[in-house]
């Protein structure tokens, strides 16, 4: 008994010191972080990672995390490497000097590619089941119609279309699936690559790397016959995003998916215990979903003010499409180049789903009283909200209900 | 792969059970009525009309000032067709052919119906590179001009005159006669009170699209007095910045007893015709 002791406290040490020499690396790149100008004058170079809206006099477009508005005469596209100088006003840059100096040829390609798998989704679907595919796969909002987008947002279902990485989740776990098939060492690399290049095609959104990063650990460990240890790879991506870069800390979209996939992997399974009498179909999404949120909910609430009360079961009923629409969706992509009439048989049985998916939404939205507005950016429910929670889980785990 | 298949024989055989119900309820449902649908879609300032006829030809009149048109088209089209056999772009402002450039991108368009008018705008030079993409011929179309369907609904072009030049863009517009049986509609476009009447043998009409939005300038009375519409509709944003529709215009209207439908109050305005009778039904915001 001591000498276990003993070599666990050694183990300790030696974690704790580990720990302790990461901390301090990310402190130390956080120390040497540029903070973001909210006003006064910049000067800085850019790739260009967004498509410019472009009105009859003014283009507007999203770079370094400036909203730039210029006039419309120069066209700028994504991928182009731009020099920009100007003066920024909480955040917007109004009629900046703008140089282009080059063009990323990485970035236009891929954003060809993009808009190519695009264009073949809108050949074949009606809205608002095309953006909504165009969403799950390509992670592209920017289509979606406005009523359709608000509907979405009011059930709590956004994610599936924006700021989670779930989609690439489900790649990799189909690719997981498929690996059966095929060569490890094959698999092992292409699996890797395909998980690369999907995430620079869906944009890299701090969501979607988070989720390429862990999908790629478990991928590994996997193939290397360890166990998932889906935590620590969690800790791993994180820790490696923010090392890469740090300003990403305040990204909101970082934030929902860093504490929603804590959650699940942290209370699924005890929910789905828990509800141990419901048919498994359901209970699996249904415990997934309600994990998702159990850490998220405050800080949804903190910055937006709003919460819908109705997006437990909303997702649940939802969430079983989004696999199958998923998978269906690429082999409707490959066929869509070879074969364009079994491209349309295919886009017919994805739209049925789709439109399950689009009918259950309209159904939630309706429902009144499930969404609540308040005063965003408010600290004390947030701190509240997790006190209380901690306590419960001391509770649980130390209290009356432990002993029993 | 034969073992995956053997353990999710179950649910494999639940899915696809799933989709072709689907399939075959919303092609049920979305079988032709065979009844003339003639719908004013809510697309806030600008215009974008729906027309299907009663032998499901489909006719699209406008497309908006923005992609809002995708979404009813993706509502009123079965999931199983995505063409359109004649799309009539009135003349070629913001508000009315936006939401056509999406339009043509997405759908197969068997015919397109222009002005023979230009705009010097960005919406306008990115229109004539996705026609040229998508290798759209457009027909330049005059008064006289017509088209008669086989279920025998009649789209007949009242203006613009052939032989006038350097006439203004609104003036320009296409203006058709939409016939089936005794059901009569007029669709305008922005052709406004300066070239009213547009052939001078305008009778009575069930429906008429007020032009340009009901502007001050949109309707001569006598020329209104000679439709004197059963319907009219006023395609138009809430609160928008020129001031349309003008209240004389409306008056007016409602004066000959026609009854006055605007988008930014009843929503989405749909006319349905057997070509004796019809009915208005509106997708109401009040």
């Amino acid at each position: 008994m001591k000498k276990s002791k003993a070599s666990l406290q050694l183990i300790n040490l030696k974690v704790v010191l580990a720990l302790f020499l990461l901390a301090s690396l990310l402190i130390w790149r956080f120390s040497t972080l540029n903070p973001v100008v909210k006003d006064g004058q910049i000067n800085f170079t850019a790739t260009l990672l967004d498509e410019p809206d472009i009105y009859n006099q003014w283009q507007y477009f999203d770079i370094e995390g400036y909203r730039v508005k210029d006039g419309s005469e120069v066209k700028y596209s994504y991928g182009d490497k731009l020099k920009i100088e100007g003066n920024v006003e909480s955040g917007r840059l109004t009629n900046p000097e703008i140089q282009k100096i080059g063009t990323s040829k990485f970035h236009s390609s891929l954003f060809s590619i993009r808009q190519s798998l695009k264009d073949k989704i809108f050949r074949f679907f009606s809205e608002p089941a095309a953006s909504l595919l165009a969403g799950i796969l390509l992670g592209s909002k920017e289509d979606l119609p406005l009523g359709f987008e608000a509907s979405l947002r009011r059930t709590g279902t956004i994610h599936v279309v924006v700021v989670s990485g779930y989609n690439i989740s489900v790649l990799a776990g189909d690719l997981i699936g498929l690996s059966r098939f095929i060569k490890r060492k094959t698999a092992l690399i292409s699996a890797l690559s395909a998980i690369i290049l999907y995430t620079l095609l869906v944009g890299a959104d701090p969501p979607a790397v988070r989720a390429a990063i862990m999908g790629a650990l478990t991928f590994t460990a996997v193939f290397l016959g360890r166990q998932r240890f889906s935590l620590y790879f969690l800790a791993v991506a994180a820790y490696l995003m923010l090392i890469i870069n740090p300003s990403i800390l305040a990204n909101i979209g970082f934030q929902l998916s860093f504490l929603a996939t804590a959650g699940i992997i942290l209370v699924r399974e005890k929910i789905a215990n828990f509800f141990k009498y419901i048919p498994k179909a359901l209970n699996d999404d249904l415990s997934t979903t309600l994990a998702a949120q159990i850490l998220v909910i405050p800080v949804l609430f903190y910055h937006f003010g709003s919460v819908s009360a109705i997006s437990v079961v909303a997702n649940a009923a939802i969430l079983w499409t989004i696999p199958i629409a998923t998978i269906a969706g690429f082999g409707f992509l490959i066929v869509s180049f070879i074969i364009p009439f079994l491209a349309t048989l295919v886009s017919w049985a994805i739209w049925s789903v789709l439109y399950v998916f689009i009918f259950l939404i309209e159904f939630f939205d309706k429902i009144p009283f499930a969404y609540f507005e308040f005063t965003p950016k408010q600290l004390l429910p947030l701190i509240g909200y997790y006190l209380g929670l901690f306590v419960l889980v001391i509770y649980t785990r130390y209290g009356r209900v432990a002993k029993k | 792969m034969e073992e995956w298949l053997r353990n999710n024989k179950s649910r494999l055989v639940f899915n696809m059970l799933m989709v072709s119900n689907i399939l075959i309820w919303s092609f049920f449902f979305s079988l032709p009525d065979h009844k003339l649908h003639l719908k004013v879609y809510d697309v806030g300032q600008g215009d974008a009309i729906f027309l299907r006829s009663a032998g499901d030809f489909r006719i699209l009149v406008d497309g908006g000032p923005s992609n809002q048109v995708l979404e009813y088209l993706g509502e009123d089209l079965p999931f199983y067709s995505k063409s359109i056999d004649l799309v009539i772009l009135t003349h070629p402002q913001a508000d009315h052919l936006t939401g056509l450039v999406e339009v043509v991108k997405r759908y197969n368009i068997k015919t397109l119906w222009i002005s023979d008018t230009k705009n010097e705008t960005r919406v306008f030079s990115k229109w004539q590179a996705v026609l040229q993409e998508a290798d759209i011929d457009p027909v330049i179309v005059n008064q006289g001009d017509k088209l008669v369907l086989p279920d025998s609904t009649e789209i007949r072009v009242l203006s613009p005159k052939r032989q006038i030049v350097n006439q203004d863009v609104n003036a320009a517009s296409v203006v058709v006669l939409v016939s089936y049986g005794d059901f009569n509609a007029l669709l305008t476009g922005d052709a406004d009170r300066q070239v009213q009447p547009y052939t001078g043998n305008e009778d009575q009409v069930e429906v008429f699209k007020v032009p340009h939005h009901g502007a001050k300038e949109s309707i001569n009375q006598n020329f209104a007095a000679t439709l004197s519409p059963e319907v009219s509709v006023i395609s138009v944003g809430a609160k928008n910045k020129y001031g349309h529709p003008n209240q004389n215009v409306i008056n007016f209207l409602e004066n000959l007893g026609s009854k006055v439908y605007r988008t930014d109050k009843n929503g989405t305005i749909e006319i349905v015709s057997d070509g004796k009778s019809w009915y208005t039904r509106t997708s109401s915001k009040l």
